[in-house]
């Protein structure tokens, strides 16, 4: 067990992209009711063009923040052009999964014909490495780490204490309410939106520049960010972040002390079983409220 | 009215022979053959997780398809080689065949790209409708055993490749060894050959075999169960980002464990994506290297510049090239007319030709699989180097 600390710490790097993601993906869903299954394409899709701007000569720092605008630009026209005009309805969920869902598959294969399928390089934003605890970890991890913690801190301070982020809330408790008293509703959308897909290019700028840059490299942190999401609670941010770093450090317990080859089985066994007994996450709650 | 009879029979068999001259031999088996075209097709991934390979291997073929279509073509014909994305799916695969042949009636199946996937096509495409499958980009030693007519190999199969790392390991004085292979039953059919290598040459080794799920991005905990086994060389069967992974994890780790792996591996991309981290990975190659002064080398450089100008010249679209280059030879010497059994009949009657890519190659009915030569190449300041002596699998 001599190695416990060290995976832990490695774990919680790993699943900063996890939480990162899950974040993303609480906001906009208790904004509008969407799980967006896009989020992570939407990210891919915004690294790909921080990865022209580089080659164009546009420093890295510049890139980062160009994907967070790209990512964000594309998710306010993916709500304003594809969600917001199925209207509110209880079909809108199966509907809205559906839709991201292809709109996912769309962005893959536009970014296939355009970028290649081919795993580009990327750069990181810090690079080099540090040994903690006797296990080496990237410092564009560490990075990572520290931006999912700040993203945290700041999404809770802006529904906490910002007058848009309570009147976000607000307009979430009751929609209708909220036009009454003159809250721009669909503004209110766009933003969570902007929030929600700019965070996910933060997350996909991160690994992109762990290992390399395709189209399909959301795939396998979405799935995790999800999980990350329903072991914390889907209605619940501090949740979605806390559990898409608890992702992270199960799958290294697992893989390391288990069997490398069954990682995803073990830490998918776990959350069904956390859930089978507390069926909202640790954080969530039964009845869903948006924002 | 009689000599206008006779004169009328005359020139309706004069039209008729004519006709049937510039006919395929039959329709059965001469498909996509014309007087000035052959149509031929394949499966190659262009996306997914083996693009990396899929894009460049298609690259390498069609600029020498182009080349020779620009010269004029083979006899006279220009080849059509019909390329389908099969995404590394074995399905979509099968899909894909049943299109080629019966829409697209090809007249073969040229350079198919994946191991499993050209498998899950054995079925329709040769045991049905027996179509000849030609230098497929994979294999595996069950392909050729019993032998299946139609099916003619071009590389050291990956068994064989395994057992002479296995062996060159062995060599390297290296005594524990662990190979990581990714989990699935044709990456782990491959590293069951290393050990018999190692052993061949050091019966005191041990050889230990780690399976790692297949799409695995964070190498943090692999490294770490890697380290407490203390191996002193690594031989790693899996996908070419996952090597690099592996590599980057190791390196990060400060472990000085030697890192072999097998011919995909042998590429651009490795240190594209590599970088400092690939340093010292060893691997064998199937094909000379496309940086040398050879003229088959240079002719690639040329022809890749000028067809696939996107593409830099590398190890995978060299092959691809070579590919291209023996099944045209095998075209221009295919009896007429041009059918599936004079082109099999050509290939069959290959001895020894030299592509000036692949070591020179020999086919025959009883022998299905033309190369049996690797060069051990190393990565040594950002470039895949030869090291040592050619590795002739056939001498194992």
């Amino acid at each position: 067990m001599g190695d416990i600390i060290s995976l832990i710490i490695s774990g919680i790097a790993n699943g900063s992209a996890y939480a990162l993601l899950a974040l993303g993906i609480v906001i906009i869903f208790r904004s509008t009711d969407t799980v967006n299954f896009a989020i992570g394409d939407t990210g891919t899709l915004a690294t790909f063009a921080a990865l022209s701007a580089i080659a164009a000569g546009v420093p890295i720092a510049a890139a980062f923040f160009l994907a967070i605008a790209v990512a964000g630009v594309v998710g306010i026209a993916a709500e304003r052009l594809l969600i917001r005009p199925l209207g509110h309805g209880q079909h809108l969920l199966f509907v809205a999964l559906v839709i991201t869902i292809g709109l996912g598959l769309v962005m893959q294969a536009g970014m296939g014909a355009f970028w290649g399928n081919t795993p580009k390089p990327f750069p990181p934003l810090v690079p080099g490495w540090i040994q903690v605890a006797g296990v080496a970890i990237s410092l564009n991890k560490i990075a990572a780490t520290v931006f999912a913690l700040i993203a945290m801190g700041f999404v809770a301070w802006f529904f906490g204490y910002m007058p848009f982020g309570i009147a976000m809330r607000a307009s979430a408790e009751d929609p209708l309410a909220a036009r009454m008293l003159g809250l721009n509703t669909g503004r209110i959308a766009s933003i969570a939106w902007f929030l929600g897909c700019g965070l996910a290019a933060i997350a996909m700028f991160f690994l992109a520049a762990e290992s390399s840059l395709n189209p399909h490299i959301a795939h396998s942190p979405l799935f995790r960010a999800f999980a990350g999401v329903f072991l914390g609670g889907l209605t619940s941010m501090p949740g979605a972040v806390i559990g898409g770093f608890a992702i992270g450090v199960l799958d290294n317990i697992a893989g390391h002390y288990i069997s490398a080859n069954y990682r995803d089985t073990i830490v998918f066994t776990v959350i069904v079983v956390v859930l089978f007994v507390r069926p909202a996450g640790f954080l969530g709650s039964i009845r869903k409220e948006r924002v | 009215m009689a000599s206008f009879g006779k004169a009328a029979s005359l020139a309706l068999a004069a039209a008729l022979s004519i006709g049937l001259a510039t006919l395929p031999a039959s329709a059965e088996d001469a498909p996509g053959v014309t007087p000035d075209s052959v149509k031929i097709g394949s499966w190659v991934a262009l996306s997914g997780p083996v693009a990396v390979y899929g894009v460049p291997l298609r690259a390498g073929v069609q600029s020498y398809f182009d080349l020779v279509n620009d010269r004029g073509g083979i006899n006279g014909r220009k080849i059509e080689w019909i390329v389908e994305d099969n995404a590394y799916n074995p399905q979509q695969t099968v899909a894909i065949a049943r299109k080629l042949i019966s829409s697209d009636n090809v007249l073969a199946l040229v350079v198919p790209h994946g191991t499993g996937q050209s498998a899950a096509a054995f079925p329709y495409a040769i045991d049905q409708q027996k179509v000849p499958m030609l230098l497929p980009y994979g294999g595996a030693k069950d392909w050729y055993d019993p032998l299946k007519p139609g099916l003619l190999g071009l590389h050291v199969l990956y068994e064989d490749q395994a057992a002479a790392i296995g062996r060159w390991a062995a060599q390297d004085g290296h005594k524990k060894v662990l190979v990581i292979y990714g989990a699935n039953a044709a990456f782990e059919n491959v590293a069951n050959h290393v050990e018999p290598g190692v052993k061949a040459l050091s019966q005191d080794a041990s050889v230990e075999l780690l399976p790692v799920k297949i799409g695995t991005t964070d190498y943090g905990p692999i490294v770490l169960d890697i380290m407490n086994r203390k191996p002193d060389a690594i031989v790693c069967i899996q996908l070419l980002q996952e090597i690099v992974l592996l590599s980057k994890g190791l390196k990060q780790q400060g472990a000085d464990i030697q890192v072999y792996s097998y011919a995909p591996t042998v590429g651009q991309a490795t240190i594209d994506l590599g970088g400092e981290f690939v340093e010292g990975l060893k691997a064998p190659s199937l094909t000379n290297s496309p940086f040398s002064d050879h003229p088959a080398a240079q002719e690639y450089r040329e022809a890749l510049a000028k067809y696939a100008p996107g593409e830099k010249p590398d190890f995978v679209s060299y092959l691809g090239f070579g590919a291209a280059k023996i099944f045209a030879e095998a075209l221009s010497k295919a009896q007429e007319p041009l059918t599936r059994e004079s082109l099999l009949g050509a290939f069959h009657a290959m001895q020894g030709y030299d592509s000036g890519i692949f070591p020179p190659v020999t086919f025959a009915q009883e022998r299905p699989l033309g190369g049996h030569l690797l060069q051990p190449m190393q990565v040594k300041d950002g470039k895949w180097v030869e090291v040592g002596d050619v590795i002739d699998v056939n001498q194992f």
